[in-house]
C-alpha cells in the first residue's frame, strides 16, 4: 500500500461502517420491501414511501416535530445567550455557575422523563397542585396542551444549559478591545451586542443550533415515559412514531419513515448551516 | 491646548500600575509611551483615553477636566494591538461606522467621499467590499487605523498597533503612520515597547518603568541625555552597554576603574564626580575591534561569545572579565566563538550615571 495513512483511518472507518453505514443500508433495504413480522420480504419499490407520505399519523407527527423543534430553537438559543451574558466573567462565582448549569446535562433522558412523570402526576405531583391554586386543572394524561408544554419545558430545562455553556465559552474568547472600541464609537448596548457579540458568537451559535435541532428530533424517552406519546397522539413525535411502527413489526414502513426522517434532519440542518454561515454577510464570494 | 494628566495613580488588585504620573502633551505632538511590558504605559493610555478611571489624579483635555467624562463622550479614537473591526460589516462599512454613529449628521455622499479618501490613503480601495475575515492582518489593522482617522477627533491613542504584524508590514506601516497621523493635527499618543517605533515616529518620548514615569521630553533630548541609567539602557538602538565603575584617585589624577584593563581618566570632570560608585554607559557602536588609528581609545582583551551578522553589520557579544559587552561593527566580520580579541573603548563617548541614584551625572561629550 502506497499511502500508509490509510492504516490509521481503517479503525475509524470500521467503527463508522458498523455504527452508521451498515444500519443505514439495512434501513434502505427494508424500506424497499414489504416485510411483516417474519414473512418473506417482497420487493415493492417505493410503495412504502408513498404509504408513509400518505399516512396522516406520520404527517401529524412530522408537523408536531417541526413545531417542537422550531420552538426549542426559538426559546433555547436566545435564552442560552441571555444566560451566558449574565454569568460572571471571572471570580469564584464562575465555577459555581458552571457546575449549576452543568447539572441538568448530566441527568439521563429516562430519568428526566420519570422526574417529569412524578412531578405532573395528578393527586401526587407538585405541578397539578400548584395549578390547582389558580383553579386550573392541570392533567398531562388528559390535556394535549399540558402534555406538549410539559415535554417542551422539560427540554428547555434540560438543554438550554448546553447552549449557555457554548455561548459562555464563545463570549470569553472575545477580546475586551472589541467592546472598548464599540464604546469609543459611542455604540449603544444593543448595537454592541448586534455588531460585536453576535457576529463573534457566530461559530458557536452554528454548533449550538445544529446540535439542538438534531437532538430535538431524537426526543423519545421523555414523551414515552410521561404519557406514552399521549394523550391521543399529542406528544407522539417523529422518532416515537417510527419506533412504534417498528415495534409492530411493520419493518418496511418503519424503514421508509426512518429514511424520510433522516432526510428531513439532513435537509434542515443544511439549510440552517447555510443560513447561519452567510447571514449578514451579503454576497461577496 | 492638548492633553494633561496630573498625579495619576492606579492599582489593579493591590498591584501598583501607575505611581504619581503627571505629563502634558501639546497639540501636534506625537508622544511615545515607552517601556517594557507591565511598565504602566498601556494603563496610562487607557486612563488618558477614558477607558479606565484613575484611582487618583485628574485628566484634562484642552484645559478642561474630563476625568469623569465617559469615553464615548470624549471624541477620541483608539487603535489596538488586536485588529479590532466589526466582523459582520464590510471594510467599507467598518471605515464608515464612526461617521454613521457620530452626533454630527453626515450625508451619504459625504460619508462615501470620506471613506474612499481614507481607503485610498491606506491602500484599502481594492478590498472595500470584503469582510474583515477575508483580508490580511495588515489590511485589518489598516482598516482599524482608517476608522481612527476618519473620525473627527483631536486625540488619537494607539496601543502597540504594530505588535501583531510581521516585520515587513511593520516597517511599512511605521513609515506611513507618522505622516498620516501628523496630517491630522491634534495629539497622538502611542504606547509601545519598541525603541525603534519611538525613534522613527515620535516627537516626544516618555519612558516608564514599574509604574513610574522616569523621563519625558523631546525625542532627541531623551535619547541623547537619558536621565536615568534605565532609560539609557532601554532607549538605545543599538544597545547601550552598562558597566560598574569605581572612582580612584592617585597622583592627582581621577579615574573610573571598570576592570584592571579599563581605567578611564576623568580628571577633567572630577568636580562633578562626588560619589565613589558609578555606572558607565557606552553605546555598542562606540566599542571597536581595531584601534581606529590611535584616537586615544582604551584597549581591553575579550573573548567572543556570539557573533550575529545583521545584514551589513555584525553584532559581537564579547566577555571581558565577567562583563558581557555588545560591540556593533559596521561591517561583515566572521569571528568564531571563543576567539580572543582586543576591544577598544572610546572614552570620549561615555555616559556616567550615579550607581546609587541611577541618575545621569555627566557625559564625556556634548
Amino acid at each position: 500500500m502506497k499511502n500508509r495513512g490509510w492504516l490509521f483511518v481503517i479503525p475509524a472507518l470500521a467503527v463508522l461502517a458498523i455504527s452508521a453505514f451498515i444500519p443505514l443500508m439495512t434501513v434502505i433495504n427494508y424500506s424497499l420491501h414489504y416485510i411483516f413480522a417474519g414473512s418473506t420480504p417482497t420487493f415493492v419499490g417505493f410503495e412504502n414511501y408513498v404509504e408513509v407520505l400518505r399516512d396522516s399519523a406520520f404527517l401529524r407527527a412530522l408537523v408536531r416535530q417541526l413545531v417542537f423543534s422550531m420552538g426549542i430553537l426559538a426559546v433555547e438559543v436566545p435564552l442560552g445567550i441571555c444566560i451566558a451574558l449574565c454569568l460572571p466573567k471571572r471570580g469564584p462565582g464562575v465555577a459555581v455557575c458552571l457546575v449549576l448549569l452543568g447539572i441538568p446535562l448530566l441527568i439521563p433522558f429516562n430519568v428526566v422523563g420519570i422526574i417529569a412523570r412524578v412531578l405532573t402526576q395528578s393527586a401526587v405531583g407538585v405541578i397539578p397542585e400548584f395549578f390547582a391554586l389558580f383553579n386550573y386543572s392541570f392533567n398531562v394524561a388528559k390535556d394535549p396542551v399540558d402534555a406538549f408544554m410539559t415535554i417542551f419545558l422539560l427540554d428547555v430545562w434540560h438543554w438550554t444549559p448546553l447552549v449557555a455553556l457554548l455561548c459562555y465559552a464563545g463570549l470569553q474568547a472575545i477580546p475586551d478591545a472589541y467592546y472598548q472600541a464599540a464604546r469609543i464609537d459611542g455604540a449603544s448596548a444593543w448595537k454592541t451586542f448586534r455588531y460585536v457579540t453576535l457576529p463573534k458568537l457566530r461559530s458557536v451559535l452554528i454548533i449550538g443550533v445544529l446540535l439542538r435541532f438534531m437532538d430535538s428530533f431524537k426526543i423519545y424517552a421523555e414523551p414515552l415515559l410521561l404519557t406514552g406519546g399521549g394523550p391521543g397522539d399529542a406528544t407522539t413525535f417523529l422518532s416515537l412514531h417510527v419506533a412504534r411502527k417498528a415495534e409492530s413489526y411493520n419493518l418496511g414502513y418503519a424503514g421508509a419513515s426512518s429514511f424520510i426522517y433522516l432526510f428531513i434532519v439532513i435537509v434542515f440542518s443544511y439549510i440552517f448551516f447555510q443560513l447561519m454561515t452567510h447571514i449578514g454577510k451579503g454576497e461577496t464570494k | 491646548m492638548g492633553i494633561g494628566v496630573f498625579n495619576i495613580e492606579k492599582s489593579y488588585e493591590g498591584a501598583v500600575a501607575l505611581n504619581d504620573v503627571s505629563m502634558e502633551i501639546e497639540d501636534g505632538a506625537f508622544v511615545t509611551l515607552l517601556g517594557a511590558t507591565g511598565a504602566g504605559k498601556t494603563t496610562l493610555l487607557r486612563i488618558m483615553a477614558g477607558i479606565d478611571r484613575p484611582d487618583k489624579g485628574r485628566v484634562f483635555y484642552d484645559g478642561k477636566d474630563v476625568t469623569d467624562v465617559p469615553v464615548q463622550k470624549r471624541n477620541i479614537s483608539m487603535v489596538y494591538q488586536e485588529f479590532v473591526n466589526y466582523p459582520s460589516m464590510t471594510i467599507y462599512e467598518n471605515i464608515a461606522s464612526p461617521l454613521r454613529v457620530s452626533k454630527t449628521r453626515y450625508s451619504k455622499t459625504d460619508i462615501d467621499k470620506q471613506v474612499r479618501y481614507h481607503a485610498e490613503l491606506l491602500g484599502l480601495t481594492a478590498v472595500l467590499n470584503h469582510y474583515p475575515e477575508e483580508v490580511s492582518g495588515g489590511q485589518k489593522q489598516r482598516t482599524a487605523i482608517a476608522r481612527a482617522l476618519i473620525k473627527d477627533t483631536r486625540f488619537i491613542f494607539l496601543d502597540e498597533p504594530l505588535a501583531n504584524l510581521d516585520y515587513k508590514l511593520r516597517e511599512e506601516l511605521r513609515g506611513e503612520l507618522k505622516t498620516l497621523l501628523q496630517q491630522k493635527g491634534g495629539a497622538v499618543v502611542y504606547a509601545t515597547p519598541e525603541s525603534v517605533d519611538a525613534l522613527s515616529m515620535s516627537t516626544d518620548v516618555a519612558y516608564f518603568e514599574e509604574g513610574r514615569l522616569l523621563q519625558y521630553g523631546p525625542l532627541q533630548e531623551v535619547y541623547h541625555n537619558p536621565a536615568y541609567v534605565e532609560v539609557g539602557a532601554y532607549f538605545s538602538y543599538p544597545t547601550m552597554n552598562i558597566m560598574e565603575a569605581d572612582k580612584v584617585t592617585e597622583q592627582g589624577k581621577t579615574s573610573l576603574s571598570i576592570s584592571d584593563e579599563i581605567r578611564i581618566d576623568v580628571t577633567d570632570f572630577r568636580d562633578r564626580l562626588q560619589v565613589q560608585q558609578y555606572l558607565v554607559g557606552v553605546r555598542a557602536y562606540n566599542l571597536y575591534t581595531s584601534s581606529q588609528n590611535g584616537r586615544g581609545l582604551i584597549p581591553f582583551t575579550a573573548t567572543v561569545e556570539l557573533a550575529e551578522e545583521l545584514g551589513s553589520d555584525t553584532e559581537l557579544h564579547v566577555r571581558h572579565q565577567g562583563l558581557v559587552l555588545v560591540v556593533l561593527m559596521q561591517e561583515v566580520a566572521r569571528f568564531p566563538i571563543g576567539t580572543e580579541i582586543t576591544g577598544y573603548l572610546d572614552p570620549s563617548r561615555l555616559f556616567i550615571f550615579d550607581r546609587e541614584t541611577r541618575q545621569l551625572v555627566l557625559k564625556t561629550f556634548s
